[in-house]
């Protein structure tokens, strides 16, 4: 057992720190710590699985040569990422060292993290029931079980065509290559690891988000991070509200969509609004854009409204028509998977 | 266009519920209208979110939406464009920030959190979210039954209960069924297995002759359910093999695994276990009469 948790322990633990390294090197000091790492590291992952998964999908390949083509190359790339921004290192350490808590702190970081902890207990111990998953759930295990990929039909395992629809968001193959290389079942991954895992994550997003939204108040920071928690916690409003989904579909790319993708987006862009972005920035906003692929087909068509909207917005307000075409770049893998998906479909 | 707002609407109002959400999402967009000073938060939160949202609710826009990439089951993910916890803590956090006396600070802050608290509804509070009963966050009569029908090496074909249905393949992907989920989603499919075993009582011959016809090697039935016919399911090649977690499971007796299942469950099969089953014979007239079984 101890090594099977292991192997999950470094797939999402040490190679997203790994993958991260390279990015965040090349991004503004400002913007460099080591949950910046983590989460672009994730991103790089994700990113890195679209781009290698989809054509295995779209050819009708194996799940095997998949798994084994993404275990290489993102093994190779960890190793090279670590090696190329391992000057990255001693920067995020330094500014740990910086963001030491003052006194008068303790009390509201302490209830913000005790928080956060509870809702990972919760999360690990309570269950929902949610029907979506005899989708999401099952197409990984599908894979897993008849080596191919969207061909089955997940919700009574019929042989069938391509099911374009979802196929060019692999957020379900992940989950399967996760369950592949640790050797634990898929469903005990997803409703028992990342679900835990990908709050984490998110609170890591806004954290950051807070970091940046009240840079030189940290008291302020930590308040803003209360409030979310309290929303989210409360958040369950409807069966359509994104805070819902954090909770109950932590591990479908919907709710990555919605709790980890649209956040990192507003992140970018304020580096944008703020003139932030270097070429570490602009190289992960156009990863992140893959990422909303990744976790959902709907991000093809969505995404560009919001960043295409954010562009024309800040470009008349900033004066800079460069924005546009900059952002407009960023978004080439929308467009090619939305053409791809039309051609496909 | 008329009934595209009109749809629009809704579905804002649905994605609320009965909660204060949207109209704090409001509240926290308009205070940073007024008193925010920085324009790249003003740009985000401010123009970003009211364009994202008028943009919503332009009947052009949701017309093409609806009918072009997105349809109005989905439309209402636009919404999810609009980081609202994000803007609303942003904008709750600033304004408490501004107040100077430390006092008057936390006691705005637990207000605040207690008007969240109140105006929403906790996530743990949803009936739908129980006690995990394994790892697999399953029903554990699921991976009971799932367990018994699971055989090494090939694939099964199964029909099962519609409150398995969702669950089963999440487990073993090796147990086909005759229909899934679809069937529980009106005008996704339409299965006369589904309705002949959600009926109740269970039509012994109908049951089997469906199974047969569609290739299904185990019938799984709710413990107890009465089941009618001329003969019992057993005279119609499907043998109880075992009771798990009150679920009866039948092995169909022309499946090459059936021996080896029926040797292995022989020990663990209820034999004393009731049988509800109550032999009927049909009329001339298309009516029927139930008799008890001895």
């Amino acid at each position: 057992m101890w090594l099977h948790l292991g192997l999950l322990a470094v797939c999402t633990w040490v190679l997203p720190f790994c993958m991260g390294l390279l990015p965040v090197h090349f991004m503004r000091e400002e913007h460099k710590s080591f949950g910046m790492v983590w989460l672009s590291g994730w991103m790089m992952m994700f990113g890195v699985f679209q781009v290698l998964t989809v054509p295995f999908i779209v050819c009708e390949s194996s799940f095997t040569r998949a798994v084994q083509c993404y275990t290489i190359v993102i093994g190779v790339l960890a190793t090279v990422f670590l090696f190329m921004g391992r000057r990255c290192f001693p920067v995020c350490l330094r500014r740990l060292k910086e963001a030491k808590p003052d006194r008068g702190l303790i009390f509201l970081m302490a209830l913000v993290l005790l928080l956060i902890a509870l809702q990972m207990y919760f999360a690990f111990h309570m269950q929902y029931l949610d029907g979506d998953d005899s989708f999401y759930v099952a197409v990984s295990l599908t894979s897993q079980h008849t080596d191919t990929m969207y061909r089955f039909t997940p919700y009574y395992g019929a042989d069938g065509e391509l099911d374009i629809r979802h196929a060019l968001s692999c957020a379900p193959i992940f989950m399967a290559w996760l369950s592949e290389v640790s050797g634990i079942h898929v469903t005990i991954i997803c409703h028992s690891y990342i679900s835990i895992l990908f709050l984490l994550l998110m609170y890591s997003i806004y954290g950051q988000a807070g970091t940046q939204l009240f840079p030189l108040q940290r008291k302020s920071k930590w308040l803003f991070l209360l409030f979310l928690n309290v929303w989210y916690l409360f958040g369950n409003v409807s069966i359509y509200a994104a805070e819902s989904f954090a909770y109950t579909r932590t591990w479908q790319g919907k709710a990555m969509f919605s709790n980890l993708m649209v956040p990192l987006l507003f992140l970018w862009l304020l580096f944008m609004a703020r003139d932030e972005m270097d070429v570490g920035e602009w190289a992960m906003l156009f990863v992140l854009i893959l990422c909303t692929i990744f976790t959902t087909s709907t991000g093809i068509f969505t995404v560009p409204i919001l960043l295409f909207l954010a562009a024309v917005i800040m470009s008349v307000v900033k004066r800079k028509a460069l924005l546009l075409l900059q952002t407009g770049a960023c978004l080439v893998p929308s467009m090619f998977f939305g053409l791809l998906y039309l051609f496909l479909k | 266009m008329g009934d595209v707002f009109r749809t629009t609407l809704a579905i804002y109002r649905d994605y609320g519920g009965s909660s204060m959400m949207t109209i704090l999402v409001t509240a926290a967009v308009l205070y940073l209208w007024v008193v925010e000073e920085r324009k790249e938060i003003k740009i985000l939160f401010v123009y970003l979110t009211a364009g994202l949202a008028g943009l919503f609710f332009f009947p052009l826009f949701s017309y093409a939406a609806i009918h072009i990439f997105l349809d109005s089951q989905v439309y209402y993910r636009l919404l999810w464009l609009i980081p609202m916890g994000m803007v609303t803590a942003y904008g709750a956090a600033r304004a408490v920030s501004q107040i100077e006396a430390r006092r008057k600070r936390a006691v705005i802050s637990v207000l605040f959190v207690l008007f969240l608290a109140q105006s929403g509804s906790l996530i743990y509070c949803n009936p739908m979210v129980t006690k995990a009963e394994n790892l697999y966050h399953l029903p554990g009569s699921v991976i009971s039954t799932a367990d018994v029908m699971h055989v090494e090496g090939r694939d099964v074909k199964a029909v099962v209960p519609s409150e398995m249905l969702q669950f089963i393949r999440q487990y073993d992907a090796g147990i086909h069924l005759a229909y899934g989920r679809e069937a529980l989603v009106d005008g996704w499919s339409s299965n006369p297995l589904y309705h002949t075993m959600e009926e109740s009582p269970v039509h012994s011959f109908d049951v089997t002759d469906y199974a047969k016809q569609q290739g299904v090697e185990y019938i799984v039935l709710r413990a107890g359910t009465p089941i009618v016919g001329s003969k019992p399911i057993e005279d119609y090649e499907f043998t109880y093999l075992t009771t798990v977690e009150n679920y009866d499971i039948y092995i169909f007796d022309r499946a090459e695994f059936a021996e080896e299942k029926k040797k292995e469950y022989k020990s663990s099969a209820d034999a004393d276990r009731d049988d509800f089953y109550i032999r009927t014979e049909p009329l001339s007239n298309g009516q029927i009469i139930m008799e008890e079984t001895e």
